[in-house]
């Protein structure tokens, strides 16, 4: 090998480098306070914007939206925006690394807490009224099993159609607490339309079938002298006991 | 009229002095003057009963003259060993004979004795149908054997004829050894006797079958001693070379080797072909149709019809080996009407009748031994012995041949008989001792025949050669007698001490070896000069030294004083080891020639140290180095001495074995023993000190010779090698002290400490060469002073330089090849860590700006938490602490050398080790560099910047006021 730069040369570079370097990591971190505080202050700007947004839409779907954030949580968000607005004021004309000084300050920080923290209570408050009105508006013999007599594409929309208005609403965002809403809406409606299909097939079977069907949706499951001759040879048919499993208890 | 007559004439001694008696011819009238006046009675003792009797030659000539009364042969042995007069009294017996028309006499000598010439001389004088058919037979043989190689090829084909084919299931020299085993031996001696090659290695030149040939082809030489074992085959004999054989067949050459591996199946074997030697040496040189019996027969008949009795005379039975048993059969046949009466006197060596075989034989003759031991002779029988010979040199041959039974006297008419006699003397017979003297005789025959009579070797050594001596010296008018007077005998004149050698050879300088000889062999107690000595001195002309005496044993005896020897000629004191050393060419012990050599050794240091030669000496355990020169104790190198090693010195100081030499060790000897200089007035160690000053000038030459090849070399090594130092000098200097004690920086490079580990020996020889050529030394011989003169030029010329060149395993070429390898080594590493921080760092950065710009931007990156991890502030700190000032020096250097051209002189550029550092730094800038990385990725600037909207955020507060004022207002619905 042919050594092409001195020893020298290169450590003069590199002292150089090392200088520059220091330079460079100073306004990079700068950068990144500045940024990190106008990610949080745009984040929760959003989020309270979104809640707001959100409460009229779900009181046309019927939900009773009540207050959604506490005293003291006010108060506190009071305090935040006059801290906030402080702060801004300050910055202007101000060069990035004082900015960045600035929104790194302690007023900042708890100004930016409180409003954070408030938006989450806004959040949290929107859900629970969005349970409480599903809770009060699921349909009758939502909490019965749905029997099968065989694979019917019916039983499995019903049993959907059952586990989601049974799901309690929690920590959705504004957004998808409007979305949500609509759905239980919509749900509830078609489970009222299509849940007596299902009784009127059922009833279409062998009283014993009917009964042996009605034991093996429980959770005990069905006895075995339920599986009488009819049973069995409505069991035979390979479609029929396509749901159908054995389970040994004890 | 001068004394020094020459009054025999050497050819008469020679003739007399024939070393046998059967050099004399037996129908010689001369010889037979001859030996009659040389004879001398030798006691004779008879075997009879298994006891002895003395009894003298007349008796033994009366027995064996005695008329024969029976049919029984006369037999008479005389025996006795080998050289101790049988023949002699064999041939006296027939010098007594006589006339006697009654007897055929046959005898036969030792001279010429082929086993045809004896056979011709027992036919001698027959000449019947038979006697012809033999005298045919045996000119067939000889003229089928016309040299010694077709003898023994004849020999050994008959040989193993005999041996292969003789049906006897036993033979007499295998007594023990069964059919079945004779007749394996047979085998294996017939494939060995056929095969050529083992017939060629047995018929060699001198080989054992060449004596058998030769002894039995041409007989003696009257000079020649032979030994009984010489006409037999034994074991030795069989001893062949295996490696001769090797190119034939695996069952010759598994015989061969077990022949050579087993003694005892050697013997067999030559036993076996011993047993048949004798037939088949009768039948190869005398023909296999002469029975000897029948010739025997035949002669016996013929002298019979003549009305004669047979007499025959055998100067020695052995050498007739071949037909010798056969006579001894013929010998015991009884006369008869047809057979004459026969008589015989024969010298044989003792063991020989011994044999069981021949008991028939033995058991019917008189035996007759010659009793000679120097008691029954005496001193003056020996004095008489060589009296005769003496004379009958001096008497021409009329004189002899007119002496009838007694032999003149020579002296006789001699003018110088009275003064010659008085001062040599003479012997019983009143034979002239001239020019020799009782004393000379006695201690002469003592020398030449010790413990018992060998007159062999008296007639050698006692008459002839001292008479050789004599005649040439006193003939020419010289000194007599010389060094060469009884030479080999005693050639050191050991009777004499060394030291009185040495002093007579300074002290004499008109006849030094006359005087010596005198002293030693004509003195009654040598040296002593007694009376008789004086006259002997004054006749031949020679000078005595006054107040020469022995010292030798005693060290502390001094000339002048009186001799302590007593008047016995051959007695002295035991020599001590330097004498022996000396005269009995003994060696020197280990110890006394190391104590000689360590004693010179020492006193050649403390000239070289006291004297003015220069040059530094050390000792260096049990040697002294000299300058380049390394003397050894072993340098002295003693003649005849142990302890001396085995490899040749090339200077080495040498003491012979000589008179002059045995006074120096015995000096030695006793300074060394804490004596003073003074033994034998110190005349050694004048001698000594002569030789101890010139050696010692020719080491101060070995010290210093070389130096014009060594020092250039010595000192470039060393001034390229002081760069090792922090501060190596760039004068000659300040360059000095790194050369010779350099101080390596620290830490040091791994490799650069390697390189100074391996290349010690390289400049320990450097420092080595300095100290032995350029180093001077003072009083004490130490080297004390650097001669920079010598080397002055060298280093200047060299001081620039980092590396140096030289020649393979020359001291700059095993330099380059060690610093060569080093800085290979070292450079592989740092290019490595060179590379490394290249990685990270440029050479052209300025460190001490950027370590301060970056201590800030780490304090303030701290400050700020804005550092890439938790670690990085102690990692920093940690690199920070490490870095040192010069490394970036140090990185920018050897990035220049590894761009450019690198040479092992950058080595030393390594020395002070550049790892560590090059290590910290490259450590520095890679935390350095990690840190600014670090630190860039982590202050890129934040996304979305942009300005502060400040109105939004009035306007939103404003609005929730207004909100808040609605719900306050409203109550929250």
């Amino acid at each position: 090998m042919v050594v092409t730069e001195s020893l020298a040369a290169r450590a003069e570079a590199m002292l150089n480098r090392l200088g520059q370097a220091e330079a460079e990591a100073a306004s990079q971190q700068a950068r990144t306070e500045v940024e990190v505080a106008r990610v949080r202050a745009t984040r929760v700007t959003s989020d309270l914007r979104a809640a707001a947004e959100a409460i009229p839409t779900l009181e046309a779907c019927g939900i009773v939206v009540g207050p959604a954030a506490s005293g003291p949580l006010l108060k506190e968000a009071v305090r935040a925006r006059a801290a906030l607005r402080t702060a801004a004021t300050s910055m202007v004309g101000a060069p990035p690394i004082e900015v960045a000084g600035r929104a790194r300050t302690h007023s900042v920080e708890i100004s930016l807490a409180s409003a954070e923290k408030l938006a989450k209570s806004v959040l949290n408050s929107l859900n629970r009224y969005v349970d409480q009105w599903r809770r009060d508006n699921l349909p009758e013999r939502i909490d019965e099993p749905v029997i099968s007599p065989g694979s019917d594409h019916l039983v499995v929309r019903l049993r959907n159609l059952q586990r989601r208005l049974e799901r309690t609403v929690d920590s959705l965002t504004a957004g998808d607490l409007v979305q949500r809403a609509q759905e239980i809406k919509d749900d509830a409606a078609a489970w009222i339309a299509e849940r007596p299909q299902l009784d009127a097939d059922l009833e279409r079977r062998h009283p014993e079938v009917r009964e042996f069907l009605r034991q093996a949706a429980t959770e005990e499951g069905a006895p075995l002298y339920l599986i009488t001759p009819v049973v069995a040879t409505w069991l035979k048919d390979a479609e029929n006991s396509l749901d159908l499993r054995v389970v040994l208890r004890s | 009229v001068s004394a020094n007559l020459v009054c025999w004439t050497r050819a008469a001694i020679d003739f007399a002095t024939q070393v046998d008696v059967g050099g004399l011819d037996a129908d010689d009238p001369h010889a037979d003057a001859v030996f009659r006046a040389i004879h001398q009675s030798l006691p004779i003792s008879q075997e009879s009963g298994g006891g002895a009797a003395a009894v003298s030659e007349d008796d033994v000539l009366r027995e064996f003259t005695r008329p024969i009364t029976s049919n029984e042969p006369t037999l008479v042995f005389v025996t006795g060993e080998k050289g101790t007069g049988k023949s002699h009294l064999v041939r006296w017996l027939k010098s007594r004979l006589g006339t006697r028309p009654s007897w055929h006499v046959v005898y036969i000598e030792k001279r010429n004795t082929s086993l045809r010439r004896v056979t011709e001389r027992i036919l001698a004088g027959v000449d019947t149908p038979r006697a012809r058919e033999i005298r045919a037979e045996l000119d067939r043989a000889s003229a089928e054997i016309t040299s010694d190689e077709e003898a023994m090829n004849a020999l050994l084909a008959r040989l193993d004829q005999l041996v292969t084919f003789d049906q006897a299931r036993e033979i007499g020299n295998l007594p023990e050894v069964s059919p079945a085993e004779l007749a394996e031996l047979r085998r294996k001696a017939n494939r060995l006797l056929g095969d050529f090659t083992f017939r060629r290695e047995l018929s060699v030149p001198d080989g054992p079958v060449h004596r058998i040939v030769r002894l039995a082809r041409g007989g003696t030489e009257p000079t020649e001693d032979v030994n009984d074992a010489d006409l037999h085959l034994t074991e030795t004999d069989l001893q062949v070379d295996p490696s001769a054989f090797d190119d034939l067949g695996q069952e010759l050459q598994g015989l061969i080797a077990a022949l050579v591996s087993n003694r005892g199946m050697r013997a067999d074997i030559a036993a076996l072909c011993d047993w048949y030697l004798p037939q088949a040496k009768a039948q190869v040189f005398i023909g296999r149709g002469a029975d000897l019996l029948d010739v025997f027969e035949d002669v016996r008949e013929e002298i019979a019809n003549r009305g004669q009795e047979l007499c025959l005379l055998v100067e020695d039975l052995v050498l007739l080996h071949g037909i010798d048993r056969q006579l001894a059969q013929a010998l015991t046949i009884p006369a008869s009407a047809r057979l004459c009466r026969l008589r015989a006197a024969i010298a044989v060596t003792s063991g020989y009748l011994n044999s069981p075989s021949l008991s028939t034989f033995t058991d019917r003759g008189l035996r007759y031994t010659l009793d000679l031991n120097l008691d029954a002779i005496g001193q003056v029988g020996l004095r008489d012995f060589v009296g005769r010979y003496l004379n009958a040199g001096r008497l021409s041959e009329q004189a002899l041949a007119a002496s009838s039974t007694d032999t003149a006297n020579a002296c006789l008419s001699c003018p110088e008989l009275q003064r010659c006699h008085d001062t040599f003397g003479v012997s019983r017979d009143r034979y002239g001792l001239y020019p020799l003297n009782e004393v000379a005789v006695d201690r002469l025959i003592g020398l030449a025949s010790p413990g018992e009579f060998r007159p062999r070797e008296i007639l050698r050594q006692v008459i002839r050669a001292p008479l050789e001596v004599a005649e040439e010296e006193l003939g020419a008018g010289g000194t007599f007698p010389s060094s060469r007077f009884a030479r080999t005998l005693d050639p050191t004149r050991s009777q004499l001490d060394p030291q009185v050698r040495d002093a007579i050879r300074r002290l004499n300088s008109i006849s030094p070896e006359a005087e010596t000889s005198l002293r030693a062999f004509y003195a009654l107690s040598p040296p002593a000069a007694d009376v008789g000595l004086e006259k002997i001195a004054r006749y031949l002309g020679d000078h005595l030294t006054e107040g020469v005496a022995d010292g030798a044993e005693n060290v502390d005896v001094h000339y002048g004083e009186q001799p302590k020897s007593g008047p016995d000629p051959n007695t002295r004191q035991t020599p001590d080891e330097v004498r022996k050393w000396t005269d009995e060419q003994a060696l020197l012990s280990s110890s006394t020639a190391n104590r000689v050599r360590r004693w010179i050794c020492e006193t050649l240091v403390a000239q070289l140290q006291n004297g003015s030669y220069g040059v530094a000496v050390r000792k260096v355990k049990s040697e002294w180095r000299i300058g380049s020169h390394t003397l050894r104790v072993t340098d002295v190198v003693i003649e005849r001495a142990q302890g001396g090693g085995a490899v040749e010195r090339p200077n080495p100081f040498r003491i012979s074995a000589t008179d002059e030499n045995a006074a120096l060790i015995r000096g030695v000897l006793a300074a060394a023993n804490g004596g003073g200089l003074d033994l034998s007035a110190g005349e050694w160690f004048f001698g000594l000190q002569t030789r101890i000053t010139d050696y010692a000038s020719l080491l101060a030459r070995l010290a210093t010779a070389g130096a014009d090849a060594a020092v250039p070399p010595a000192a470039e090594v060393l001034t390229v090698m002081r760069h090792v130092s922090a501060e190596p000098g760039q004068i000659v200097r300040s360059a000095l002290t790194p050369m010779l004690a350099p101080t390596p920086p620290q830490p040091l490079n791994r490799a650069v400490s390697d390189f100074l580990r391996e290349v010690r020996p390289v400049r320990d020889e450097a420092l080595t060469a300095l100290r032995d050529y350029a180093t001077a030394a003072k009083g004490t011989g130490r080297a004390t002073l650097l001669d920079i003169g010598l080397l002055y030029g060298d280093i200047r010329s060299h001081m620039s330089a980092r590396s140096v060149a030289g020649l393979p395993g020359s001291l700059l070429g095993r330099f380059q090849a060690l610093q060569s390898r080093a800085f290979t080594q070292a450079w592989a590493e740092v290019s490595t860590a060179l590379v490394a921080v290249g990685r990270v760092i440029d050479p052209g950065e300025d460190l001490a700006a950027t370590a301060e710009i970056v201590d800030r931007l780490v304090d303030a990156a701290q400050a700020k938490g804005k550092l890439p991890r938790a670690d990085t502030l102690f990692a920093y700190r940690e690199a920070r602490a490490g870095l040192s000032v010069d490394a970036m020096d140090v990185y920018r250097l050897l990035s220049k050398k590894m761009i450019g051209k690198s040479s092992p002189g950058d080595l030393w550029d390594l020395c002070p080790d550049p790892l560590p550092r090059l290590e910290a730094l490259a450590r520095y800038a890679t935390v350095t560099n990690d840190l600014l990385a670090g630190m860039a990725s982590e202050l890129v600037s934040a996304p979305g910047g942009g300005s502060v909207d400040t109105g939004a955020l009035i306007q939103a507060f404003r609005e929730l006021a207004d909100m808040l004022d609605n719900v306050a207002h409203t109550g929250g619905r």
